[in-house]
């Protein structure tokens, strides 16, 4: 006592994390429960508390903060069953976002899909054309009022809508970022037609430039809007039938935590904040340790996942995709490719040559191994054959693994490529680790930053698996796979130790000579919010941080640098210093001499993350069972794919090593949800909190 | 067989180079290939080298501030080997597929002894005679070097805003021949041992309207290259030049099996596609004709363009162009699934064009235009022709689409002093919106943009608006402007606008396909929309706006209607002008009176098809609900089948 809940809904476990005060962690997991979530919520709450040896109430009377991660809007979208959404746009523009900006067919695909025009469309309309009504109304570039906006019209369009059953409505006109007050008004006319309908306004949730992604965001938030609400209530409402009534606190895509009310008004924030909390576990264990830049690598099933923390703080991207459509929040920039364990291997019969990915077989059938019916190598079949992982004991030993399969399989690729079984696997397995290598590459090259600079923190079940070949080709030198069994919850702890989080923004349009007051006055005006808002979330001054950024570019550009500025007021001698730090990261990302100085800078968009610092658990160094030594289970032989040859391996169960352990490759370290490969030649430690720290060989610099 | 009357030496004729290239010796070719790469080894290159060239994309689109490039994405990266065959070519504007190549073969044959080619070296270029579809168009060149010599090349194709000509946005429609057109300028070495020639830079960018972001596309695409050529250098470190040509070499070897395996499902034949152009120049009132035709025999296809006008004014094309839409169609077709990797196919494609007719024009032709009219227009009949041969193979044919949105592009390119008092020029975006046509199988893509210009888009109307001093009335599709047909044509869109917070703005358009449609129909699909300009000067728009209303549609609002001709400059608008421009529709495929009236129903629901259309063209009557009317729709479209059959003559073969 007192306790911190963390849970993470994912697409087959529901995790939990509890975190005591002596910073202890008890995971727990409970099937999802897709007809009901907040039964599977509740399950995972009682499978941590016993764990920590409590009942489910005990739990909950001690439990100081509830903190969730759900993904039940982003299903929403993806199964396409949202909420009959009607739109009200500027009269001559309720095409937007049915023409979709000209690239609908392709807007967040995978490069083989765009290019294969006879195979791709345009999606299904979120909002059909029946369902938009335009009014009269439009405001200009600068914010001025061309034509003021037509009450009747919009009544009409709201009566009209609701004849036609709408589930709930959003505004979104031209330039509304700019000057607010027509998209207010009709709100408040949508309020007062019809009190109970879900409504969402464009410009409050994306108070920036460009009518397409804003109008995007705006109708997401109201296609997840009734089912988030419903079931953040149901959640809500299971809490409270257990005598639970302190925070309740929902994970954003943002990065941080938002109040349950926060989110049900705004689903769109927890659109895509699925991986978000891996990497705030990830930012959390980073501050534990004293790490400055982490790359998250996160495979799973399906696909490999990767992101930045950089100088403690995720790196974000300023727009997202869902579905092949865009919009422009700033997210947690994670990335990903079609690589997971149930990745297929591929013969191409025309070329010759074997391609893995990104077809996955998925959790059904699944890699030929589960023998559920999977025909295919998949990438886990590699795995097995190679002897990487353990047929009996994956998940723990929950599911028996068919080798006999893996085999038949991968000897079938083998065959196709004149190759031995084994060398057919260890390509397979290669071919994957090398196209993640290239996505953290292109990741953290486009960025300006250096992967040599970070430290590979792997996760999920098959992350740490391939872990120290990707990190070598990347020239990283340190890998983390992160706090014993903790790492198969790894997201709700992630979620537990997350802070609140709100990003405000303004669009802020300077060209140069930059009025200092002009600054001062934006940053003003988005600072006074974000401490009335921090204030109301019952934060006092020393528990807040405010960040400050500036979206940058050069004159005639369209895309902008973000660039981090200093708190305080501001003079006009610092205009040229905000000038400067803009052009040194333009120049990191692009290189010496790419920046023309004379076509002028501009200041486009200013932000600010106000953020709420929660208390943190204390990592405690009592995770390991005992002070000695762990026993090694009966070596086996793994055929290891950098030195073409079968070695006897030395085999540990997660749960049997200690504090301080020293593991000399080559090496397999078997946990109950992954498993962490040490290969020959490299060592490893088990540091104080039951991580496992590998030190990687690089190669010598030509 | 071609015409050699006029050398093709790229100076006084295209140019098109001999299988093999001379070269001076002072400059020496990296040739060593491995004879073996293992298939790990391969797909670990190959990945690692599409990595380069999309990082290579990337780079130039962050940097660059055109927003031609930035939202047309009209540009392309290529990697290429040491001779300058194609390796990987960009997922952008399709038609620059024709163009890295020749530009490479030609500074190696022509540049190698003086100035000579060495190390940290880049060169420029935008000759359409030695290979650019029109002058904007810039090659920039840079040849990796290996132990000394010529490994590989990289470089990329980028559209330039401004360089120079009669017209702001260098369309020059009023361009009699070339000394009127942009200048064009042959292979030059702009970067010379890693650093840029002022002197050069100087000259280039002083033709320019807008040299600041003239300067400022040239650093982007240098800083393409660096990254591109940085990459492949540490490809080579790690394995050694001669497996990572052998993989080169594999990539073009796998797209040329690919393109054997297909071509041969498909019957041999000759396949024929004739469109027409109007106005060859400001103040012509003319027809132009375009004769694409596609031989097939065996592993060869054969384009020719004979009967075809002669050269005239500036709607003038040349062969580079011409082969460059010719070859975006094959990758579309051909190499969906080798990431157009087009260097060993292109082995099988041959020219027979006749100099002096407008699609293969020679010096001193002004071809200005040709970004935007002349290769649309090869894009479109390579298409089309294509997708005839493919109806003869069970495997391709459902892989056939009839021709797209904007098939020839409705040029508007804008001037003045903007709402800050600053000039400006600009190229407007919005036809980017584009449209599919149909396919043999399904409804073609409303506004569903260029289909062979994968990451394109149209800009926001706020980045316009905040960019160009108009206020934007409308941007909308346009029902029935997609071509009707069993499966429909997908629908364009339409724009209109008046000048906003300035006293006026200077247009010039730049087209063709207003007077005769030019996307073309397949198995009696209808053809999409033409394009169309219209302008209604000294309108009630402000009294409009004034009393709280916006129009609809143009029509909407009164004035003085004027006639926009495809190529007119000068055209001036003020606040009370009101300006609308609809890009061409795509077309449709079949005949529209076989359309499932279920299909025609929904489309009618969903404002895509009018009712009018519904009954005229597909033959449906609809309910007041605008569900179909089983019985009458086929008492109907018996009635349409019999009008036909007694207004239909003999196909007379004089």
């Amino acid at each position: 006592m007192p306790y911190i809940t963390g849970i993470d809904i994912g697409g087959t476990f529901t995790d939990c994390v509890i975190v005591d005060d002596e910073g202890r962690l008890f995971p727990g997991k409970a099937p999802t429960t897709p007809d009901d979530r907040s039964e599977g919520f509740l399950n995972s709450l009682a499978s941590a508390a016993d764990r920590a040896g409590l009942t489910l109430a005990e739990l909950l009377a001690g439990t100081e903060r509830v903190l969730h991660g759900t993904t039940v809007a982003v299903n929403a979208i993806v199964e396409r069953k949202g909420a009959k959404v009607g739109l009200i746009t500027t009269r001559g523009h309720g095409d937007v976002i049915l023409m979709m900006r000209g690239n609908g067919r392709t807007a967040g695909l995978p490069i083989e899909t765009m290019l294969n025009v006879a195979e791709s469309s345009k999606p299904v309309p979120l909002v059909p054309r029946t369902l938009i009504r335009q009014v009269d109304e439009r405001v200009d570039f600068a914010g001025d009022v061309v034509v003021p906006l037509d009450e009747r019209q919009v009544r009409e369009a709201v009566h009209s809508l609701l004849a036609e059953g709408v589930e709930s409505i959003c505004v979104s006109y031209l330039w509304s970022f700019k000057n607010m007050a027509h998209e207010l008004r009709t709100i408040e006319i949508i309020n007062e037609i019809a009190p109970d309908m879900f409504a969402t306004r464009a410009s409050a949730l994306i108070p920036k430039w460009g009518e397409y992604e804003r109008t995007v965001g705006a109708v997401i938030n109201s296609y997840v809007g009734p089912v988030t609400q419903r079931y953040l209530k149901a959640t809500s409402d299971r809490l409270a039938a257990n005598y639970y009534h302190k925070p309740f606190l929902i994970m954003q895509s943002t990065g941080g935590l938002a109040p349950v009310a926060e989110c049900a008004n705004a689903p769109l924030l927890t659109v895509g904040s699925g991986p978000v909390g891996g990497l705030e576990g990830a930012r959390f264990l980073a501050r534990e340790m004293g790490i400055a830049n982490i790359i998250t690598a996160d495979m799973g099933g399906t696909t490999f996942d990767v992101g930045l923390i950089v100088d403690g703080q995720t790196v974000k991207s300023s727009s997202s995709i869902i579905g092949q459509y865009q919009y422009s929040l700033p997210v947690v920039d994670v990335q990903s490719i079609g690589s997971g364990g149930g990745s297929i291997a591929w013969f191409d019969q025309m070329s010759g040559v074997m391609r893995v990915g990104p077809e996955s077989a998925g959790a059904m059938p699944g890699p030929a191994c589960y023998g559920r019916g999977g025909t295919q190598a998949t990438i886990t079949d590699a795995n097995v054959v190679l002897g990487f992982v353990n047929p009996d004991h994956f998940l723990g030993g929950d599911l028996t693994l068919d080798a006999a399969a893996a085999h038949r399989v991968v000897g079938d690729v083998a065959r196709r490529l004149d190759m031995s079984e084994h060398e057919a696997a260890a390509g397979i397995v290669t071919i994957a680790e090398f196209h993640m290598a290239d996505l953290i590459r292109r990741m953290s090259v486009q960025r300006g930053l250096d992967p040599r600079d970070f430290v590979l923190l792997a996760y999920g079940g098959a992350g740490p698996l391939h872990a120290a070949t990707i990190a070598r080709e990347l020239g990283i030198s340190s890998v983390i796979v992160p706090l014993g069994d903790v790492a198969g919850a790894w997201s709700a702890l992630g979620v537990a130790t997350a802070d609140v989080l709100r990003v405000l923004e303004r669009s802020q349009i300077m060209y140069e000579p930059f009025d200092a007051d002009q600054l001062n006055e934006g940053y003003d005006a988005l600072e006074d919010e974000a401490r009335t808002y921090l204030q109301q979330q019952g934060f006092d001054e020393d528990h807040t941080e405010l960040r400050r950024f500036a979206a940058m570019q050069y004159g005639w550009q369209v895309h902008q640098v973000e660039v981090p500025v200093r708190g305080g007021e501001f003079d006009n001698d610092d205009m040229e210093k905000l000038i400067e730090s803009f052009e040194a990261q333009y120049a990191r990302m692009y290189g010496k001499g790419a920046g023309f100085r004379q076509a002028g800078v501009q200041v486009i968009n200013l932000r600010l993350e106000a953020v709420g610092l929660t208390p943190k658990p204390v990592l405690s160094s009592h995770q390991s069972k005992s002070d000695t030594p762990g026993v090694a289970q009966e070596p086996r032989s793994v055929y290891w794919p950098g030195i073409h040859k079968s070695l006897e391996t030395t085999i540990y169960r997660g749960t049997d090593l200690s504090d301080g352990q020293v593991l000399t490759g080559p090496t397999i370290v078997e946990q109950d949800f992954t498993t962490v490969v040490i290969h020959p030649g490299e060592s490893a430690v088990v540091d104080k909190y039951g991580n496992i720290v590998i030190k990687v060989t690089l190669a010598k610099a030509v | 067989m071609r015409n050699n009357t006029i050398p093709w030496d790229g100076v006084n004729n295209s140019y098109i180079p001999d299988e093999h290239i001379t070269i001076h010796p002072s400059v020496q070719l990296h040739t060593e290939v491995a004879d073996y790469v293992d298939p790990v080894t391969y797909e670990v290159i190959r990945y690692n080298l599409w990595s380069t060239n999309e990082e290579h994309g990337d780079t130039i689109v962050k940097v660059s501030g055109s927003p031609i490039a930035v939202f047309g994405h009209d540009f392309n990266p290529s990697i290429l080997t040491e001779d300058g065959g194609f390796v990987y070519f960009g997922p952008y504007l399709q038609f620059h597929a024709g163009m890295l190549d020749v530009n490479v073969k030609w500074t190696l044959e022509n540049r190698s002894e003086n100035p000579g080619i060495n190390e940290g070296d880049m060169f420029m270029a935008n000759d359409p005679w030695v290979g650019t579809t029109h002058q904007p168009d810039t090659a920039m060149m840079y040849p990796i070097f290996w132990e000394g010599k010529i490994f590989a090349w990289v470089g990329s194709m980028l559209h330039l805003a401004d360089v120079g000509g009669s017209t702001p946005g260098s369309f020059c429609p009023d361009a009699a021949d070339i000394y009127q057109d942009p200048i064009p300028t042959p292979p030059l070495k702009i970067v010379e041992r890693g650093v840029i020639r002022k002197d050069i830079e100087d000259s280039f960018v002083r033709r320019s309207r807008l040299p600041a972001l003239v300067r400022l596309d040239l650093r982007a695409v240098i800083a393409g290259n660096h990254v591109a050529g940085g990459r492949i250098q540490d490809l080579l470190r790690r394995y050694g030049a001669g497996v990572v040509k052998a993989v080169m070499h594999k990539i073009s070897e796998d797209g040329e099996v690919r393109y054997l395996d297909r071509l041969r499902t498909c019957a041999d034949g000759v396949w024929t596609d004739v469109s027409y152009l109007e106005v060859a120049k400001t103040g012509d009132r003319q027809t132009y004709k375009s004769v694409l035709t596609m031989e097939k025999k065996g592993d060869k296809l054969i384009f020719r363009n004979e009967g075809t006008a002669a050269q005239s004014g500036a709607i003038n094309m040349t062969y580079a162009a011409f082969r460059g839409g010719v070859l975006t169609g094959i990758n579309a077709y051909f190499l969906y699934d080798a990431l157009y990797a087009i260097g060993g196919a292109v082995k099988h494609v041959e020219f027979e064009l006749e100099p002096g007719t407008f699609t293969c024009a020679t010096p001193p032709a002004a071809c200005s235009l040709a970004g935007a009219i002349g290769v649309h227009l090869i894009i479109g009949q390579a298409q089309t022709a294509l997708a005839k041969m493919m109806m003869t193979s069970p495997l391709m044919a459902p892989r056939l689409m009839a021709q797209g949105g904007a098939s020839q592009w409705p040029g508007a390119t804008c001037s003045g002093i903007d709402q800050r008092g600053n000039a400006f020029g600009g190229f407007m975006l919005d036809p980017m919106g584009g449209g599919l046509g149909a396919f043999a199988s399904r409804d073609g893509i409303d506004t569903g943009g260029l289909w062979f210009d994968a990451k394109g888009s149209m800009p926001n109307v706020e980045q316009v608006e905040h960019t160009l001093p108009l206020l934007y009335l409308y941007r909308k599709e346009v029902p029935d402007s997609g071509g009707a047909g069993r499966f429909r044509g997908g629908n364009a869109g339409e724009w209109a606008f008046v000048a906003h917070k300035t006293s006026q703005v200077l247009h010039a358009s730049s087209a063709c396909g207003c007077a005769v449609p030019t996307a073309h129909g397949l198995s009696g699909g209808d053809p999409g929309a033409p394009n169309q300009y219209r302008f209604i000067g000294g309108t009630n728009i402000q009294q409009m706006l004034s009393a709280g209303h916006l129009p609809d549609d143009i029509s909407d609002v009164t004035g003085e209607s004027q006639t926009i001709q495809p190529k007119q400059i000068n055209i001036v608008q003020t606040i009370d002008d009101v300006y609308a421009i609809r890009w061409a529709g795509s077309a449709g495929y079949g005949d529209a009176l076989e359309r499932d009236p279920q299909m025609v129903s929904e489309d009618v629901i969903q404002g895509r098809v009018t009712i009018e259309t519904a009954e005229s063209i597909y033959g449906v009557l609809l309910d007041e609900y605008n569900k179909p009317d089983i019985e009458a729709t086929e008492r109907l479209r018996e009635k349409l089948v019999a009008e036909r059959l007694a207004g239909a003559k003999p196909y007379d073969f004089d």
